[in-house]
């Protein structure tokens, strides 16, 4: 092996991820220095490395600065927001019209889960914020509430892959609020299940992810419904056995049922190696509780996992259920947490970073908005802030800084100029959104 | 029981203590200065108990347990509600704290509290009639919306004749009260959606006679926020019977024509709402259809000109333009006879026919002329 050939396999290597804990300010991250250093071979020590991606670029859509990737679908990514003008964190989904032709029925499902969520507002559904579209891009981004995390990433992380009985019951008690008012909007979810249910910082159940719900006209008689396009782990007996027609509020207490049963047991209460023989279990519809299932849960799941849908409860029937109006006693102690969440003094906030490089970048330091953010407090508490305080920034302060960066950060486009173009629906608009390349040029700000 | 610190009363001391002030409070002798400080004291004493304060922490389950039942025992709840009004201002917000939090009290699936106020419901009556007093009113009211969150004590205010008391409280000119009142009469129609679709069927009549008064009420507010209820009410899929009930009567539609044509553009925005599950509906009676095609080509040309400025609101246009088709293609009603038959054969027919004409007539002299 040459030396030329080692250059090329360490090449990526040495773009993508490096500098230690000492160096760790993004502009020593510059060529030079990296070049006059040392030529060699630079050892590091393993726990000295800090796994960097590439440079992030700061993206703006509208009023909103782009993040970190939050996840992704099938449809597209699905990235962390910040609102410049209001300082809230959203979430954007970001769908790219070329891969939704793709996907069948994939731009029908979307029109059809945009105009649902514009006609809802209850604290446990997920808010659509507004809807942008950017025609040059052929990319729409539906801007929604932030959701630090779902339940079944929850339960993937958490011992035994269950949830102690006692949060399951508040999760449980949320998602019926929130289906009860979807089905007084004559809204059928249609696919509820521990991954459409999302967490709100303050702990907030969101039903989420209505791309196959199905709203039924103002003046049908009942809630029949003829399509399901739902998960199948979660689908009841009737839809297995291939029914024409079927009670749509019905599928909903079913696979709430198995949901729950889900949370508490980390099982699904029917299993089968692929769907066939899963529809197969499912429509003998023949369940067996575990052991450790006992009473009143037990009267509870078996009866919203009743194999007739007559027979099984209605949501009244669930609300007056003793398990649901027992309130099980905390248990601190047995609590799952959000991955990462519990420690993490930002809350996996990721737009702080990509703000904090960017003024790193133009040579501002974090140093100045300290010092605003004493002003500031000196100027209007009359308090002073100490210098241990700033160490370990309590959650106002950490509030306060983020307030102070975002308004540099908004101060310095307005001083270079650029205006903010909003987006609008129509065909003809600009390229809306700057992506501020190689911040390091404009050090001499 | 704190370790240290002055000897604490226990809550049988400290409720009869409130009992015997409040006693002489509603006696109202010349002592009363005096009482009311007692009362204030020891219902201080007792909220601290059941929340805890900047020194100790709330009390256990037991104490919590003893207190409420010394407040059963006592009838103490109903003679604190009787006497509110005689109660000094912070005394007030505590009753309204104790009172929500023996309210909460559950013991496994049961709430005592629940059930002993379902034995006496005049604790029900009382608070709804809070609203007459304005000291008192909000104090009141967040006592009531407390008690409404349970199904059986909504159920008891629903069913009461004190209830229709509230389109009274909706209206009232102090503005803070009357939203409260709102609130509190939102909650109980809309809270436990199996207990209010039956009780809005009911008493259907009697309902909305009075629901009509607060659409034509004189002020705004009342008329924007109960049109806007009843908008959330017609379209909850639970209301469904109710909902075809009202919009097969004409007098209802043609209100919300009214409305559509009112001076403030969030009435007209809010009528529309209602107005369109009359023009949706596949089963239009004859007299709707017969409004409706009186005023055809004024209603699509009003239509086409209706907030044309909501461009964004994607939903809202296409509704509109759903209803601009729809009335575009409305036919005459017929029947199993000819058009001609009907008539002239069956003069009840064309009587209703020309009252209905006259009707309209009489709103098109009034500002519904759609021009």
């Amino acid at each position: 092996m040459n030396v030329a050939t080692l250059e090329k396999l360490l090449k990526p290597l040495s773009i993508s991820l490096f500098i230690c804990k000492e160096v760790s300010s993004p502009w020593m991250n510059d060529e030079k220095d990296g070049v006059s250093n040392d030529m060699g071979f630079h050892r590091v020590e393993s726990d000295q490395i800090i796994y960097r991606n590439k440079k992030k670029r700061c993206k703006l859509i509208g009023k909103y600065v782009m993040g970190d990737v939050l996840g992704e679908g099938s449809y597209g990514k699905v990235k962390e927001l910040l609102d410049m003008e209001t300082l809230c964190r959203r979430a954007v989904k970001i769908l790219k019209k070329r891969k939704l032709r793709r996907i069948p029925n994939g731009e029908q499902n979307v029109d059809r889960e945009i105009r649902l969520l514009k006609r809802l507002k209850h604290r446990n559904v997920i808010e659509l914020v507004e809807v942008l579209i950017n025609e040059e891009k052929q990319k729409m981004y539906l801007i929604m509430e932030y959701c630090i995390g779902g339940l079944q990433d929850m339960l993937e992380n958490s011992p035994g892959r269950t949830f102690p009985q006692w949060q399951a019951h508040g999760y449980f008690l949320q998602l019926i609020d929130g289906l009860e008012y979807l089905h007084s909007k004559g809204i059928i979810h249609k696919d509820i299940k521990p991954g459409n249910l999302l967490l709100t910082l303050d702990g907030t159940l969101k039903i989420s992810d209505f791309g196959v719900a199905e709203a039924l006209e103002m003046f049908a008689s009942d809630d029949t419904c003829f399509t399901t396009q739902g998960s199948p782990a979660f689908q009841p007996p009737e839809i297995a056995n291939g029914a024409e027609s079927f009670s749509g509020f019905k599928i909903d207490i079913w696979s709430s049922g198995v949901t729950l049963y889900y949370l508490i047991t980390g099982e699904y209460p029917f299993k089968g190696d692929n769907v066939y023989r899963l529809f197969e279990s499912i429509g003998q519809g023949f369940i067996s509780l575990p052991e450790l299932i006992v009473e009143p849960l037990r009267s509870l799941l078996d009866g919203m996992l009743k194999k007739e849908p007559g027979d099984r409860f209605t949501l009244q029937q669930i609300r007056h259920h003793p398990w649901f109006i027992s309130q099980p006693r905390k248990e601190p102690n047995s609590i799952v947490f959000i991955e990462k969440f519990k420690s993490e003094k930002y809350k996996r906030e990721t737009i702080l970073f990509v703000i904090d490089d960017y003024l790193l970048g133009l040579g501002i330091l974090w140093i100045t908005s300290i010092l605003t953010l004493k002003k500031l407090f000196d100027r209007s508490i009359g308090m002073k802030v100490e210098k241990s305080d700033l160490k370990l920034p309590n959650k106002s302060i950490c509030n306060l800084m983020l307030n102070c960066k975002v308004l540099f950060f908004i101060h310095y486009l307005k001083v270079r100029s650029f205006s903010f173009v909003n987006f609008s629906r129509t065909a003809k608009c600009k390229v809306p959104m700057y992506s501020i390349a190689n911040p390091k040029k404009k050090k001499n700000l | 029981m704190p370790l240290f610190g002055k000897s604490q009363k226990s809550p049988t001391e400290v409720v009869k203590a409130l009992k015997e002030a409040l006693t002489a409070l509603e006696r109202g002798d010349k002592k009363s200065d005096k009482a009311q400080e007692d009362v204030s004291k020891n219902l201080l004493l007792i909220k601290n108990m059941l929340y805890g304060n900047s020194e100790s922490e709330p009390q256990t389950d037991i104490v919590v347990a003893q207190v409420a039942q010394e407040f059963y025992n006592n009838n103490l709840l109903y003679s604190l509600i009787c006497n509110l009004n005689k109660i000094d201002f912070e005394g007030k917000k505590d009753v309204a704290q104790v009172f929500n939090n023996i309210l909460r009290r559950q013991i496994g699936t049961r709430s005592p509290t629940v059930e002993y106020i379902c034995t006496k419901p005049e604790i029900l009556f009382t608070l709804v009639c809070g609203y007459e007093l304005q000291e008192i009113a909000l104090n009141c009211g967040s006592m009531l919306r407390e008690c409404a969150r349970y199904e059986a004590l909504a159920k008891i205010l629903l069913n009461s004749e004190d209830f229709f008391n509230f389109f009274r409280y909706v209206e009232v000119s102090t503005f803070d009260i009357a939203s409260d009142a709102f609130s509190t009469f939102k909650e109980l129609l809309t809270r436990h959606k199996i207990i209010c679709s039956e009780f809005l069927e009911q008493n259907y009549e009697k309902v909305f006679k009075h629901y009509q008064r607060l659409l034509n009420s004189e002020n705004y507010v009342t008329r924007r926020q109960s049109l806007k209820l009843l908008g959330e009410l017609l379209l909850d899929r639970h209301n469904f019977t109710v909902m075809t009930r009202y919009i097969s009567n004409p007098d209802n539609l043609k209100l919300m024509m009214n409305m559509l044509k009112e001076k403030s553009r969030n009435i007209q925005f809010e009528a529309f709402h209602v107005f369109k599950v009359f023009v949706a509906n596949p089963n239009k009676p004859k007299p709707i259809l017969d409004i409706l095609l009186r005023n055809q080509e004024k209603l699509v040309d009003f239509l086409s000109r209706f907030h044309t400025d909501r461009s964004e609101d994607e939903q809202f246009n296409d509704e509109k333009a759903y209803l601009i088709k729809q009335i575009k293609e409305l036919k005459p009603f017929l029947s199993s006879s000819t058009v001609t038959g009907t008539s002239v054969a069956s003069p009840a027919n064309i009587n209703t026919f020309s009252t209905s004409y006259r009707s309209i007539d009489n709103v098109n002299d009034k500002p519904i002329i759609f021009d």
